[in-house]
Formats: structure tokens, C-alpha cells, sequence
């Protein structure tokens, strides 16, 4: 496979033609504070060429000499035309007009309409913050990881359930990024927030079929989160005060046009909300958490621009002993984790030809278990730390080509466990498990070629070398016997610096884009991907403690090649715009585990985890009305992931090796969004959401043993969990709807699950009655971890 | 309703929103074919040792595992040096279960295993099928340090009829260093009866109930089923460890007779009784782990395919009794006596049932009855 896509990469022809062109530049910015634009649409409707400004509000674009209108859009501001006469080179600067309530024009995507043909790739979306503020909120808030789930391709778990699965993927195939620094645990509060703050974002893009060279290092998906420019020109601050949670936000310039910043907060309070109640059966609970985003950036030059952001996130999270926590040494225990990231990048503007972007990158996740209960008090901790730098020369020689090149190396150090008792009570023995370093390097080239009008083409090519590192000790089993402590051998140390197991990768990435028409194509794309640090998880949800592995001597990387095909189709006036794409994704080293096993501070989890192949394949439908007084979109998605793992003995083998599907699958996920903007004052929205039940083991059958009944399992994942269905509604109330500058407020009111449906998260079994051993009837129930409809209220204000 | 009171009692609704709510739901299971069941513990005290043979039966239903009996059985132990004992089918001699015949094989003498030898139990079927269970070999099992007793006052309010407190039961054990040791604890109680027959008889007002007094004294042993205990020493070898066994119920004043029997058992067994552990009391929560099979140490000896279900398990036993004095000074339980059949269904000494041995029962009193 590996050799067709090089033989195909490197045989398809790089034609240009040359023709009598002119070269316009410019710069665009905002009309009253004069900062630059960073993504606005410039196009030439008649001929569907277009540009994209960058960071710095540059835009440069060769075009044939002749006379032609040019469209300027942006979400966050009024898209204006202007007549153009190309007849020679020629600085053009425009200026736009913030949107501050827009009610002819709302549009839901972060590019412009035609995005939806034009675009190369297959399964992309993006969203901005504009448009994310049309969704119902739950809790109050805008939520990144939410409106995920609105989209084709995305299912989670369940409520409550951290991260997401997209296409068959699992949750840890899923890179994250903000500002290009990997997020580990995406979810405050095991799940109902996301990490990324609202007031701090600027808009998403996410890659679920065609993934740009660039990314790399997970199988299933990419979503790439940008923070808002700091380039303030004045001091202000927004913020909001809800039932749940408040947020503070605020911006300045430190040097006008040279140094901003902004720093956005967020804090949590639920717990204390509850034990205001004094509702009994809740107290002990802990669910609390807060984060801080903040950005400077600097422009010595016109052409430089530096910029440093960090995160913090920090959670506290203990269900009460009598709740749906069942952990039995671990119910009294307290979830503690923090995320730490920060990213420097320097951005340099060489000319119209070539800018090169340079990320620092570091990040780190830390969990600890605390257990206070003084018979085994103890702390359980483990982290993963991750250092990256990244180099990118994006090269435009001509209107045909935009391409990138870049270098990249990661270091992962993971400390996957140590335990400590922390009272002299305590009965347990400290426990340390080595540190685990990898060293992931890869060089990437992505051309975007425009062949003709009629078809372009995106080729792209990753390398990536992984090296797990020393010092370690590796530990050898007997040749043809199950890897258990009972065939263990003798074990290989590495001295520091070793390299203990290697693996490469050969990751192509292809699409096409073939307009039928201004207003239709069809787009293909096909790529490989790698991944070397897998998530061990063998609980219905993922633990925020669940433990970071990398690939070595027994645990190899995993693989996938994805293939997908879409129709894209805009309507004349660009009002209504529909995809429908199908994909097919083989997987490779697929991560299961055998029963019964422990993962947390298991010295050799190679005796635990399984690997086999899989498959994947959907169709998605999407519909969007983008303008209007009325807008939003249909998305529905039909798929299934087959998984197989078959090992040389029954202890390996789940399923008897036949194909099962993971817990995550869910075949239809239907979602509707709307938003209706009744006036300028008060605009109302609502999501409506239909998947079908995760996959659950039921029992074969009841056999009563020491005393009591119990389920018996022999097949894996074969039945699914009622199906699952939601609305939700939101309000929101403009106080100051004709103010572009001052104070300026709004109230949002949202209702979650307006049906009150209990939704099943999972569907277990209890024997009737444990000491009547005659009535031998099992009950079985369904637990739903929200119960009923949530309000919430908030007030946001911006001044 | 002003403002705030409506701001109130949203903000209620909301936090419960926040609960996780449980509800019945039926998904209407079957199951087509019928798999064989044998459990059994045996261990190194002399005495009657018992294997259970039961089917297993469709999981949503009413149907019994009790309805087909695995009768004519025959079931023999081996030991590595070449000793055989056989189990002969012993209907109704276990109260706890009343089966007529096929559930209940005891060995025909009683008989002990012995720390370091490896056994393997066999069962041939009426129908010729043959199963065999894995070899299993018995480690030694350190014995009770000390059996600790401690009253926990539980304070109810006034207007609860509910137990004033509990005795938390713990066990001190010393573990072996230097070797993997597993530990598995159950525990019973043993009474004194007064009572030792109930029976229902049908008539015009639909049925009657009465109770006979028993002609002589009689003990009975109350085995508390789900009650089970497992220790591993991964985090904690060589240690002295205190384990939490049981809480007895501040129900009266009389003595409390309690046995706790420390077994050692092997790896695969810890494995297997921790997943019954565990899937008998998952919750469909948060942190559930997926669903294990429970499939044991037992397989067809002719067809490998075929589902063996339940496990045979070989122990060293250490056994404590432990007596524990219920009559507090203060606070005072709530019922003070024992209970007691309502007066109008009881009969008259004349019409006593006479105590009959079995497994649950006995006229003679235990070691040490106080």
C-alpha cells in the first residue's frame, strides 16, 4: 500500500502556464480601531479564484489583467464588494465593518459559502465563536466539544463521558490542539465543559476526513482550536455571571500596534452551589474546577509577529459515596488534574512568496487519586509531559501552488504511576513505575495545486520516525505462551538515551476537488496516519486518570488509512449549501484488552492490552441554510466499526475472534440546529439530537453461583442501549442591541433536554432479592446521568 | 411568586438536574442453549466437602437454574499422587437449598486436601459428557492475627424504629513476604432456633401459616450468600494488613456466634471470584469496567467449544470463631429479644419438629457457643 501512494506522489506532473497577469496586495483591517484581519475572504466571484489574508491582515493574489468585482467576507464583519480594474500591479487596502448584530446576515460557517465547494478536502468543518453563540448552551455556555457533536461523523459515549469519537475512532484518536499544543483531557467535570473558554476563542477547524501533512500522531481525527488575536487597540473586558460557572475576560494594548494581551478566566462552583441545598445524598461530592487562557503578542516589525499563550485547567472532581460511584477502594478517592500548555510562535512575512511560522510548544498533563480514608490513605499520580517545535515555510510562487514545508520533533515523558501512602495508617506500599520517553520527528510537504478551473488537487507527504527511549527495562516472555507473570522470562535493560524500539511511518495525504459547476464539485481524498501514544482505558468512560502509554517493543503504533468521497452543492444564491460524503477506514493495532485486567499501576501492561484490525465506513449527509433571519443545519451519519482480535490463545482472544464492534459505535446519529433572530433584541435557537444506542455486552445467560445470580458474557458488544434523544432551546436577550462601543450586555436563558427524557448512558443488572434464591428473576436497569431538564441562566456583559 | 422565589426554585430544578436517576428497562433477553454449572470449594479442614451442579438458565426471565437438575452425575477428585475420592448425590441435605435430587454431591467420607498438592475434579454427566477442570494446587494461608470488634453508634431520628448501631468486623493478617499471595474471606453466623418448621396450609380463607417449635435444642447456620472478601499482596507484601469483613446488626442483645474462614487461593482463582465480585454489584456507572466473562477452570474433555461455566477452587483454610457481646450498657438496641412468630400461628411443644442434621443445622451446639 505504502509503495502505490509514493509511486503516486511522486509521478503526478506540477504544470503552470503562463499567462498576462497582475499582482494585487493589500492590507485589510477593521474600519474603526484599524487592526488587521486575520482570515478574510477575498474572492473573485466570476472567475471563483480567491485569497485569505493572513495573521497580519496581508493578502496577496495574482490574477489575469481585466476588470472584475471582488468580494470581501469575514463572519465577524459585513462583507463588502468593490469593483477592481486589474491593469497593472497595484496596493489595494480595505477596510470592513464589525458585525456587532447582524440581523440580515448571519452566517453560520467561518469561511465564506462557496468554502463548501471551492475547499480541497473532504470532512472539514469549521466554526467560529459567532457562530457557536447561535447554539443552546448547556450550563450557560458555548462549548467547542458540544457543537462537535452537531456535526456529521462525531458521537460521544454518553453524557458525562469525556472526549469524543469521530468516524469509528476512539476518544484518544483525536489530536487536539490549542494553539498547536496538544490538549490531553479535553473535559472539565468528566465531560460537561470543555477546556476551551468561549471568551478566549477564535474559531476551530476540524479535520475529520482529508488531514493537511501537517498533523500527525492520531488515526481519526484533528481539531486544530485558535485563540482570538491579541491585538487590542483599546482596554476592555467582557465576562459573564451564571448559575454554574462566571467568566472574566479582559484585553489591552501594553504598546499601541506593537504589544497586546488578553487574559480570560473561567471558574467553576457547582459543588458549593449544591451544598448551599444541603441535599444530603450529594454531599461529600466535589465537582469544581477553574482555568486560565492568556495571550501576548508582539510585533517589532511589520512583517514579525511573536506570540506566547498559555493554559491553565485545573478540576477537582469526587462523586459522594452513595452515588453513582462504584469504585470500591477508590469511592471515597478525589480526582485532582491540571493541564498546563504554553506556545510561542514567530511568524515572519519574507514577502509575498514565503512566510515561516516557528511553534515552541510545550505541554503537560498531571492526575492525581487522593484517598483520604486513613486504612489506605494514599496518592496515586501520573502525567505525561510533552515538548514540541515545529517549523512551517508556506511557499506561494504562483496563483497554482500553496505549499507548505515543514519539520517537527516531539518529546513525550510519561510517568505513568506512582503511589504513595500518605498516612502512617495507611496499609499500602509505595509503589513507582519507570518513566516511559519517546522521541517523535517528522518532516511534512503539502502542495495545494490549482491544475485547471475545473479541478485542483492537494498532495501531501509525512514522514514520521519514532524512537521509544531509555532508560528502561523491557521484559521477555516465553516464545508461544500468553504474555502473563506466569511466563515472564527475564527482562532487557537501556541505558539512558537507548533506543529501545523504533518504528517509521510513510504517510501520504491526497485530495481532489472537480467542479461540476460554480455551485457544485466532487471531492475525493485518501490518507495515511500514524499514532504512537495510545490512551489505555477499559471502562465504559475514560477516565481522566486513565493511563498515557507509547508504542514499544510489544505495543506497536497504530495505523489507518482513510478513503472518502463527497458531492458538494451550493445553492445559486448561496443560502443553502450541501455535502454528502462516504468513507471507508481501515485500522491497524486497534487497542482492546483482556478481561478482568488491571491497567492502573500494572508494571507490564503488555500483559493486558491485545491489538487487532479493523474497519470503518459511513455515509454523512449535511444541509445548511447560511443566510437568513433563520439558519442552521441537518446532519445525519450512518456508521459502523468492526473491530478483531484474535490471539494465540483464548485469553487473547475477544469475541472468539470474531469481528465485534467497539463500545462507541452508534449507526445513526441524527442532529438539527436552528437559530431565528426574532428582532435585534432577542434571538432564539435549539438542537435537536437522535443517535442510536452505544454498543453494551448483555448477559447470555444467569447461572447461580456462591450463593447468588450472576450474568454470564460470552460475546462482546453485540446488543446496544436504548437510542438516544434530545432538544434543547435557548434565548438570548440583547440589552443594548444599536451600541457598538461601551457597555454592552445580554442575557442568555437555555433549557437542555427540554423533553425531560432520561436518556439511558448505560443499561445494568441486579438480582431482585440477594437472599431469596428461588425468585431467581434479574432486574435490569438503565442509569441516565442527567435526569431531567437543565436551566441555566447567564449574564454576559462587555465593555 | 416574586422573582427571587422563581430564581430559587429554577436553581433547584437545575441541581437536580444534575442527579443521575435508575429505572427499570427490560431489553428482553433469551438464550438458546443450556450450559453445565459446577462450583466448588474444597478445602484442607476434614470434613463433608461439597460439589454444586446446577444449568444456567435465560438471563431476563423467570425461568429457575433449579428447574433441570443435573442428577446421576459422577463426580471424582484426583490428587497428583494418584488418590481418588468420589461425590455421591446427597438430596436435601442442605437447607439453604432444598433440592430434591442433582444439585448437592458431598464426598462420601470427609476428607482434606493438603497445602502443596495438586488436584483436579471430574464430572461425567448422565448423558456420557465428560469435564475436567484445570489442575490446582493448594498454598499454604497464614493464619488470623486477630479479629478486631468495634461498636459504631449509628444515631437514627426519633421517629425511625431503626438499629442504634453496628459491629464493624476487621481481620489483622500478616503476610507472607517475598511470594504472590491471594486471600479470599467468607463468613456465617450461627443461631440458636426456636422454630424449626414453617409450613402453609390452604384452606377457605386462602392459606394459614404455622410454625413448629423445635423438640431439642437446635443451631442453625445462617451463611450470608454474597458475602465475599478478596485481598491481593501486590501493594503490600510482607505487610500486616487490616481487612474489613462484615458488619453485624445491633439487633438484639444476644451473643453473636461468628465464623470467618481465611482461605488461600491461586491467581486465576483471585481473578475469577474478584469478576464475580465485581459483576455482582456493577452499577451501569460512570466507571464500570467492561463486562467480563466468568467462565472458569472447567472444559468439555471431548469438545473444547462447548461453554463450561463455574469455577473449582482449592484452599488452605485458616477458621476463627469469634463470639461477640451484644449487650451493651448504652445505647440500648431497639428490639431487645430475638424475633418472634406472632402468637396465633404458633403450635403448641406437643406438635414439635425434631432438629435433623443437615448442612445448615445441627443439635449439638458449636465450639465454644456462649
Amino acid at each position: 500500500m505504502n509503495k502505490f501512494w509514493l509511486v503516486l506522489f511522486v509521478i503526478l506532473p506540477i504544470c503552470t502556464f503562463a499567462q498576462s497577469r497582475v499582482t494585487i496586495k493589500g492590507t485589510i483591517t477593521q474600519a474603526n480601531t484599524n487592526t488587521p484581519i486575520n482570515g478574510a475572504n477575498i474572492l473573485i466571484p466570476q472567475t471563483g479564484y480567491g485569497t485569505t489574508t493572513d495573521s497580519l491582515g496581508n493578502y496577496e493574489m495574482t490574477i489575469l489583467k481585466g476588470s472584475f468585482l471582488i468580494k470581501i467576507t469575514h463572519q465577524g464583519y459585513f462583507s463588502k464588494n468593490f469593483q477592481l480594474d486589474a491593469t497593472k500591479n497595484a496596493t489595494q487596502n480595505f477596510t470592513l465593518d464589525e458585525k456587532v448584530n447582524d440581523l440580515a446576515e448571519v452566517e453560520v460557517s467561518a469561511k465564506s459559502a462557496n468554502q463548501n465547494v471551492k475547499s480541497l478536502t473532504t470532512g472539514v468543518s469549521s466554526l467560529n465563536y459567532k457562530a457557536l453563540k447561535k447554539l443552546p448552551t448547556l450550563l450557560g455556555e458555548v462549548d467547542i466539544i458540544k457543537s462537535l457533536f452537531t456535526l456529521p461523523g462525531v458521537t460521544t459515549v454518553g453524557e458525562g463521558a469525556s472526549g469524543f469519537n469521530v468516524r469509528g475512532g476512539n476518544i484518544d484518536q483525536n489530536l487536539i490542539l490549542l494553539e498547536e499544543a496538544p490538549i490531553f483531557n479535553s473535559s472539565h467535570l468528566m465531560g460537561f465543559f470543555s477546556v476551551f473558554n468561549p471568551d478566549a476563542f477564535r474559531d476551530f477547524n476540524f479535520y475529520r476526513g482529508g488531514v493537511p501533512a501537517q498533523f500527525g500522531g492520531r488515526v481519526s481525527s484533528v481539531l486544530s482550536v485558535n485563540l482570538k488575536d491579541a491585538n487590542a487597540s483599546k482596554f476592555s473586558i467582557n465576562g459573564g455571571v451564571g448559575t454554574i460557572s462566571s467568566r472574566l475576560f479582559i484585553e489591552s494594548p501594553i504598546i499601541k500596534d506593537k504589544l497586546s494581551f488578553f487574559v480570560a478566566g473561567r471558574i467553576s462552583y457547582v459543588d458549593q452551589v449544591v451544598n448551599l441545598f444541603k441535599i444530603k445524598r450529594l454531599s461529600g461530592s466535589k465537582a469544581n474546577f477553574y482555568d486560565i487562557t492568556a495571550k501576548v503578542e508582539y510585533k517589532p516589525t511589520k512583517k514579525d509577529r511573536i506570540s506566547v499563550s498559555a493554559f491553565i485547567g485545573n478540576d477537582n472532581f469526587k462523586l459522594a459515596k452513595d452515588t453513582i460511584s462504584t469504585i470500591d477502594e477508590n469511592s471515597d478517592a478525589r480526582y485532582h488534574w491540571t493541564s498546563r500548555n504554553l506556545s510561542t510562535s514567530w511568524s515572519h512575512y519574507f514577502g509575498p512568496k514565503f512566510t515561516l511560522k516557528t511553534h515552541g510548544i510545550f505541554a503537560n498533563y498531571d492526575v492525581d487519586i487522593i484517598n483520604t480514608d486513613s486504612a489506605s490513605a494514599f496518592t496515586l499520580s501520573s502525567s505525561i509531559a510533552y515538548k514540541s517545535l515545529k517549523s512551517v515555510l508556506i511557499f506561494t510562487p504562483n496563483e497554482k501552488h500553496e505549499a507548505e514545508i515543514g519539520v517537527q520533533v516531539n518529546s513525550y515523558l510519561i510517568k505513568p504511576g506512582s503511589l504513595l501512602p500518605t498516612l502512617e495508617t495507611s496499609n499500602k506500599n509505595p509503589a513507582l513505575l519507570p518513566d516511559e520517553r519517546a522521541l517523535e520527528s517528522a518532516v511534512f510537504v503539502n502542495d495545494k495545486i490549482k491544475i485547471n478551473s475545473k479541478f485542483d488537487m492537494g498532495i501531501g507527504l509525512r514522514f514520521a520516525l519514532y524512537q521509544a527511549l531509555g532508560s528502561g527495562k523491557v521484559y521477555n516472555y516465553e516464545a508461544n505462551q500468553p504474555r502473563s507473570t506466569l511466563s515472564l522470562t527475564d527482562s532487557t535493560m537501556f541505558q539512558k538515551g537507548d533506543v529501545i524500539q523504533q518504528y517509521s511511518s510513510i504517510e501520504p495525504r491526497i485530495s481532489f476537488n472537480y467542479s461540476i459547476n460554480a455551485n457544485s464539485s466532487i471531492k475525493a481524498s485518501a490518507n495515511r496516519m500514524s499514532q504512537f501514544i495510545n490512551l489505555l482505558s477499559n471502562t465504559t468512560a475514560a477516565l481522566p486518570s486513565d493511563r498515557w502509554k507509547i508504542s514499544d517493543v510489544y505495543t506497536k503504533p497504530q495505523y489507518s488509512n482513510q478513503f472518502s468521497i463527497g458531492y458538494f452543492r451550493n445553492s445559486k444564491d448561496k443560502t443553502y449549501e450541501l455535502s454528502a460524503e462516504l468513507f471507508y477506514k481501515q485500522l491497524f493495532n486497534a487497542i482492546d484488552y483482556k478481561d478482568g485486567e488491571t491497567l492502573i499501576l500494572n508494571p507490564k501492561p503488555e500483559t493486558v492490552i491485545l491489538q487487532g484490525d479493523g474497519f470503518a465506513y459511513g455515509a454523512e449527509l449535511f444541509i445548511k441554510k447560511n443566510l437568513g433571519v433563520f439558519t442552521g443545519w441537518l446532519s445525519y451519519t450512518y456508521s459502523q466499526t468492526l473491530i478483531k482480535i484474535v490471539g494465540d490463545s483464548p485469553e487473547e482472544t475477544i469475541n472468539n475472534g470474531n469481528y465485534f464492534p467497539p463500545i462507541f459505535n452508534r449507526p445513526h446519529s441524527f442532529n438539527a440546529v436552528g437559530s431565528y433572530q426574532a428582532s435585534k433584541t432577542v434571538s432564539f435557537s435549539g438542537n435537536l439530537n437522535f443517535t442510536s444506542g452505544r454498543a453494551i455486552t448483555y448477559p447470555a445467560s444467569k447461572l447461580f453461583l456462591s450463593g447468588s445470580f450472576l450474568p454470564y458474557y460470552n460475546s462482546r458488544n453485540q446488543s446496544q442501549i436504548p437510542n438516544y434523544f434530545r432538544i434543547d432551546l435557548s434565548m438570548n436577550i440583547e440589552t443594548h442591541p444599536y451600541r457598538t462601543k461601551g457597555y454592552r450586555s445580554n442575557w442568555n436563558f437555555s433549557l437542555y433536554n427540554i423533553l425531560f427524557r432520561r436518556n439511558a448512558y448505560s443499561v445494568f443488572l441486579r438480582q431482585q432479592t440477594p437472599f431469596n434464591i428461588y425468585d431467581s428473576r434479574v432486574k435490569i436497569y438503565k442509569l441516565s446521568v442527567l435526569g431531567s431538564i437543565i436551566p441555566s441562566l447567564t449574564y454576559n456583559f462587555k465593555f | 411568586m416574586n422573582w427571587q422565589t422563581k430564581f430559587f426554585l429554577l436553581f433547584v430544578i437545575a441541581c437536580l438536574g444534575m442527579n443521575a436517576c435508575v429505572e427499570p428497562f427490560d431489553p428482553k433477553l433469551n438464550s438458546d442453549t443450556r450450559r453445565l454449572v459446577i462450583e466448588s470449594q474444597l478445602t484442607t479442614k476434614l470434613d463433608y466437602q461439597y460439589v454444586y451442579l446446577t444449568y444456567d438458565a435465560p438471563y431476563n426471565s423467570d425461568a429457575s437454574v433449579f428447574k433441570d437438575y443435573v442428577a446421576d452425575a459422577k463426580v471424582t477428585l484426583k490428587d497428583n499422587l494418584g488418590n481418588e475420592y468420589a461425590f455421591f448425590d446427597d438430596p436435601s441435605q442442605n437447607n439453604s437449598v432444598k433440592l430434591p435430587r442433582g444439585y448437592n454431591y458431598r464426598s462420601v467420607d470427609k476428607i482434606q486436601l493438603v497445602v502443596g498438592r495438586t488436584y483436579q475434579l471430574f464430572v461425567e454427566t448422565f448423558d456420557k459428557k465428560k469435564y475436567e477442570s484445570t489442575p490446582e494446587k493448594v498454598v499454604g494461608v497464614p493464619k488470623i492475627e486477630k479479629v478486631n470488634v468495634v461498636f459504631n453508634e449509628i444515631i437514627p431520628p426519633a421517629y425511625l424504629k431503626t438499629e442504634r448501631g453496628e459491629f464493624r468486623v476487621s481481620v489483622n493478617v500478616k503476610d507472607t513476604p517475598g511470594e504472590k499471595n491471594y486471600y479470599k474471606w467468607d463468613w456465617y453466623n450461627v443461631k440458636k432456633i426456636d422454630w424449626c418448621r414453617e409450613y402453609t396450609v390452604a384452606n377457605a380463607a386462602g392459606t394459614t401459616s404455622y410454625v413448629q417449635p423445635c423438640c431439642q435444642d437446635c443451631y442453625e447456620k445462617v451463611v450470608c450468600t454474597n458475602c465475599l472478601e478478596l485481598e491481593n499482596d501486590r501493594l503490600i507484601d510482607g505487610n500486616s494488613f487490616n481487612r474489613s469483613l462484615t458488619k453485624v446488626p445491633y439487633d438484639n442483645t444476644n451473643n453473636y456466634y461468628l465464623v470467618i474462614n481465611q482461605y488461600s487461593i491461586n491467581e486465576n482463582a483471585y481473578k475469577f471470584w474478584n469478576t464475580v465480585k465485581e459483576q455482582s454489584k456493577a452499577s451501569g456507572g460512570l466507571f464500570d469496567p467492561t463486562p467480563k466473562s466468568i467462565r472458569g477452570n472447567f472444559k468439555n474433555t471431548n469438545n473444547a467449544a462447548e461453554e463450561v461455566l463455574g469455577y473449582f477452587t482449592v484452599s488452605d483454610v485458616h477458621e476463627e470463631i469469634v463470639i461477640i457481646d451484644r449487650n451493651l450498657a448504652s445505647p440500648k438496641p431497639f428490639y431487645t429479644e430475638s424475633y418472634q412468630p406472632p402468637w396465633w400461628i404458633q403450635l403448641p411443644a406437643s406438635q414439635c419438629f425434631a432438629c435433623n442434621e443437615s448442612f445448615t443445622r445441627s443439635k449439638f451446639a458449636p465450639k465454644g457457643w456462649k
